[in-house]
């Protein structure tokens, strides 16, 4: 492989890096602690248990910085996991949608979408699925579980 | 006799055609998504429990219960046919069982399997019968100390028995403890880490963060197309078993379904850590333990008899003392949680149903996967064929409107598009989701118990450990620590000496 050599630093960065944001995170949980009030032992304030959690995320994200974590740990950032981004956008605007239009024109578009381009599946196929399933989750959801979802651009409102 | 009335009334439940209906249909959605690699049974079960919610509570349990220990059955088949390990516990068969269908005896494997994993499933359904209620009346007498040391040695053996580093699995298991505390603060109402966001003084749903961070990140993390194909797939052949072949497994699955019972009790010991340890054992005790790794069926009976009973036998703590014990028994204590029924040590006095039910309605789960597993065999392979992307549009639909209907709550869907990041990002860094989903189920019981416990003991932290049961669970916790700390230690250094030997050994020769 010829990006063997590559591969050793950006694993470790990574775990650095992640373990850098613990760290952060634990201390950010020990502030907050403190400003929720700590309390005593005898009574224990809203405070005291953030702060143990706190602590302990600190001391393990320590022992996470001190270590090198075995490069099988975790997978590598690769070309395609920029796909996330427009899948976690799609799935962003569909819940504004949902919330505008109901579940029918969005339902069928976000199936499309990850059918047709994520999924690189061909048009009849991205379409029929995307109107069967659309369909079917219509029918468990509103018609036979009784889910208000928000009035239907295309069926109205119940 | 009393258990044997209780028997029958569970089985009364069991058999109601609505639960008979959901038995089958949980094995048999377990077995499809253990077929299928990259969707396991967490974040079936997560993806499920909107539906779960219209359901009477023992039919939701059973359901899920279904899907669990179906999914182990399912496994084996992509293990043993394709190298392809439906879900982590079946990655061991994978070993021999696929040089054993390369010999042309994948049907015995499949065999062997189905039959084992059957005894298993059943040996442990009598265990629980027998262990449950005792330990139900003893854990009666549990107070606030108890309940957090229990909670805490969970967490850690959790997190300790885990795949990845342990030190990895911590954070995991404290990301999750962090989580629990958004909301109001339990005791006395003060809002914590809310960010000033309206929507999350109610504190994280649980059904939601476990959507995302199984359902959503699961399937972001398929998106880089990390799927093998059904092509080089192996003849099935013979399927049952010859009487040579049950006569050299019935050692191995005697051993993994006692074994496989005792580890599910222990957190974290359900599935891959069972199938794990029984393959090491029938390793060691083989006389031939060269032909392991080489289509040995005894590395195939064992650790899928130790999987099935460990994954019924991991309900135990569930039932009796209210902690589920990994992840996918949280994602089942949510389920509960959302039926309104809180798990406890009175759960089997106070839903008998539920519990009975539960166990009479594994019986019958096992005999229809016993039943159905091997004559569909060849129908379950073919569904590899369909589409990952066809999977991953569906699942995503399903996942967004189905987490919209628990509480008709759109907050509830940025909850989930959050989570999937996360569950995303911690895959791609090694973090274990599971940790964190039974760390978060955990946080609020382990909270109010530990400032109970303070407010009883006057604030002596000395509480933990001065009484009785707490104490010789912390106690054991730790033992068990060292021990195994120092156990590798001992070990790695006696692999070293012995390399040393045969090195030298070879260069006397």
């Amino acid at each position: 492989m010829a990006e063997h050599t590559g591969t050793t630093r950006p694993q470790w960065t990574k775990n650095r890096f992640a373990g850098l944001i613990f760290l952060l995170a634990g201390l950010a949980v020990i502030l907050h602690a403190f400003a929720l009030s700590i309390g005593s032992w005898q009574e224990p304030g809203p405070g005291m248990w953030p702060l143990v959690i706190g602590v302990a995320l600190v001391l393990a994200s320590v022992a996470v910085l001190s270590q090198r974590i075995d490069a099988a740990e975790g997978e590598e950032f690769t070309p395609r996991s920029l796909l996330a981004v427009p899948a976690m956008l799609s799935l962003y605007v569909f819940v504004w949608a949902f919330s505008l239009l109901g579940s029918t024109v969005p339902g069928f578009l976000l199936a499309l979408f990850w059918l047709k381009v994520l999924g690189r599946r061909s048009w009849p196929i991205s379409i029929v699925v995307s109107v069967v399933a659309t369909a079917v989750f219509y029918v468990l959801f509103v018609l036979a579980l009784g889910v208000p979802f928000p009035d239907d651009v295309l069926l109205g409102g119940r | 006799m009393d258990i044997l009335a209780n028997l029958a009334d569970g089985f009364a439940v069991a058999f109601t055609p609505v639960n008979l209906l959901y038995v089958v249909v949980g094995v048999s959605v377990g077995m499809v998504i253990g077929v299928l690699p990259g969707l396991g049974p967490a974040a079936t079960i997560a993806l499920l429990l909107p539906i779960t919610f219209g359901l009477e509570s023992a039919t939701a349990i059973i359901m899920l219960a279904g899907i669990y220990y179906g999914a182990y059955y399912g496994g084996t088949i992509t293990s043993v046919l394709l190298r392809l390990p439906g879900e982590a516990a079946s990655v061991v068969t994978a070993i021999d069982g696929y040089q054993m269908a390369r010999q042309g005896r994948a049907g015995a494997a499949l065999g062997i399997s189905a039959i084992g994993s059957f005894i298993g499933g059943l040996v442990a359904v009598v265990g629980m019968v027998l262990i449950a209620p005792p330990l139900a009346d003893f854990a009666v007498g549990f107070g606030p100390p108890e309940y957090v040391a229990l909670a805490a040695v969970g967490l850690l053996l959790v997190t300790y028995l885990g795949t990845r580093s342990f030190s990895m699995s911590i954070v995991s298991a404290l990301l999750g403890l962090f989580l629990a505390l958004i909301g109001i603060d339990p005791i006395a109402g003060t809002p914590r880490f809310t960010f000033g966001i309206e929507e999350l003084r109610d504190g994280l749903n649980f059904v939601p963060v476990a959507m995302g961070l199984f359902g959503i990140g699961e399937i972001l993390f398929n998106l880089e197309g990390r799927y093998g194909s059904a092509d080089d797939r192996a003849k099935v052949g013979r399927i049952l078993p010859t009487r040579d072949d049950l006569r050299r497994s019935s050692g191995a699955i005697t051993r993994g379904s006692l074994m496989g019972f005792l580890i599910g009790v222990l957190p974290g010991g359900g599935g891959v850590v069972s199938s794990l340890t029984s393959y090491g054992i029938e390793k060691r005790v083989s006389k031939q333990p060269e032909r392991f790794g080489h289509g040995a069926i005894q590395g195939v009976a064992g650790p899928e008899t130790a999987n099935n009973a460990s994954s019924t036998s991991a309900f135990i703590p569930l039932l009796t003392l209210g902690l589920p014990s990994n992840g996918v028994l949280a994602l089942i204590f949510g389920a509960l949680l959302l039926q309104g029924v809180t798990p406890g040590p009175d759960l089997i006095t106070a839903h008998p149903d539920i519990f009975w039910g539960v166990i009479a309605s594994m019986v019958l789960g096992n005999v229809v996967l016993l039943v159905l597993n091997l004559p569909l065999v060849g129908v379950f392979v073919q569904l590899l064929k369909v589409p990952i992307e066809v999977l991953a549009a569906l699942t995503v639909l399903i996942t967004m409107v189905g987490v919209f209907s628990v509480r008709n709550n759109i907050f509830d869907m940025y909850v989930v598009l959050a989570f999937g990041a996360l569950g995303y990002l911690m895959r791609k860094i090694g973090l274990e989701p599971g940790p964190l989903v039974l760390a978060f189920v955990l946080g609020p019981i382990m909270e109010t118990s530990f400032r109970q416990s303070m407010l009883i003991s006057n604030g002596d932290p000395a509480v933990f450990v001065t009484r009785p049961v707490s104490g010789t669970l912390l106690g054991l916790a730790l033992l068990v620590l060292c021990w195994s700390v120092f156990g590798k230690a001992i070990g790695r250094r006696r692999k070293a000496t012995e390399e040393n030997g045969t090195l030298t050994k070879t260069e006397a020769e």
